[in-house]
């Protein structure tokens, strides 16, 4: 933890043992930036390249994140291929049951914005993760490769540490309300 | 392909003929292709009896159905059965023509699905992308696209949707603020 950016103060001597100050808003935005459990939304080829990043080689564990299959364990999603029509409702559905705060990293073309995929070229896949979910980081590439999925993490803390990260305040299953498949 | 102990391989010409032998000179239309891939086209009105025919005949005995294709040839559907016979190891294509009928309307076929049942799902899939509705086969439930699904996407005069289920469809171009950060 680096003093500048918490302004905190170590007081050695004054007190009896070691004493941390700082602003209870800035301690619990580091305790979120540095436990990032996120959702592996393995969608399409992307996903592969996600699963790279919690491997040995990148090892996103370094930065306190770690894979989650459960969305009611996950701070982030993140949403890793081409999102169909069909896929669509499901992924709304997985965001709504995400406990707050929760964040979106949007990984590769497809789900920033169609990619491939996108509307001029494809009926059935949706053109961009933003049209159905609020995204806090789009990383681009295709695939994007894993050091700038952990670029996107990265950025994603920076946010969350200056407390810009939209956490959205709608009740759980609003999504699902407004979406319900008829 | 190896052959078998009591198996004869046909070709198409051969194929034609047993077919005209038993359904009469207009069962068969055309015959042709790539010879390790024969070709024939079936009469429309003939065509179900005629994959019974060959399902069932002791020389043909084109047992396992490979694939089914549909395509859009802009003035009508075809069905291409691929068809191969695990006994006597040849395989053919059969082609059926079908009417478009009304722009937007559904065309009709009949089912092989007593026949092969491997057409079961190779039927729901045409029939939800092509809007050919199979007559005789159980349950056409769509496989592939979301319930509430508009058109038959693999027609060629089929157009893009403007939303599905409230997801606008179109992506606006990058406006400039945007692009400036
Ligand atoms: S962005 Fe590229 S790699 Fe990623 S899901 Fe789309 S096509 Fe696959």
């Amino acid at each position: 933890m680096t003093r500048k950016r918490y302004e905190m103060g170590i007081l050695e001597n004054a007190l009896p043992e070691y004493a941390v100050f700082s602003r209870l808003d800035r301690l619990i935005s580091w305790a979120r930036e540095n436990s990032i459990a996120y959702l592996t939304m393995d969608l399409a080829c992307c996903g592969v390249e996600m699963l790279q990043v919690s491997g040995g080689r990148f090892d996103i564990e370094r930065f306190g994140s770690v894979p989650q299959v459960s969305p009611r364990h996950a701070d982030l999603m993140i949403v890793a291929g081409t999102i169909t029509y069909k896929m669509a409702p499901l992924l709304r559905r997985l965001y709504g049951e995400m406990p707050l705060p929760k964040y979106v990293l949007s990984m590769g073309s497809c789900s920033n914005c169609g990619g491939l995929f996108s509307w001029e070229y494809s009926y059935s896949s949706v053109s961009g993760a933003d049209k159905i979910i609020p995204v806090d980081v789009f990383v681009p590439g295709c695939p994007p490769r894993p050091e700038a999925v952990l670029h996107g993490l990265l950025a994603l803390r920076k946010r969350i540490a200056s407390r810009h990260a939209a956490v959205r305040e709608e009740a759980p299953g609003e999504w699902g309300k407004e979406r319900a498949v008829k | 392909m190896g052959q078998r102990k009591g198996s004869q391989v046909m070709d198409h010409a051969k194929l034609a003929e047993v077919l005209r032998d038993e359904f009469g000179k207009d069962a068969v239309a055309a015959v042709g292709g790539d010879p390790r891939f024969p070709c024939a086209e079936l009469a429309a009105g003939l065509a179900k009896k005629i994959l019974r025919f060959c399902a069932f005949e002791v020389s043909l005995k084109l047992d396992f159905l490979e694939d089914l294709i549909a395509v859009d040839t802009g003035e009508r559907f075809e069905l291409i059965y691929r068809l191969l016979s695990t006994q006597h190891r040849h395989r053919f294509n059969l082609r059926v023509a079908l009417d478009r009928g009304a722009p937007g309307a559904a065309a009709t076929a009949s089912s092989v699905t007593d026949l092969w049942r491997a057409a079961l799902c190779l039927e729901r899939e045409i029939a939800e992308l092509f809007g050919i509705v199979f007559e005789g086969h159980p349950s056409l439930d769509k496989l592939l696209l979301p319930e509430g699904w508009r058109g038959f996407p693999m027609r060629r005069d089929y157009e893009y949707p403007e939303d599905f289920g409230g997801i606008e469809h179109r992506r606006a171009p990058l406006r400039k603020e945007h692009a400036r950060n």
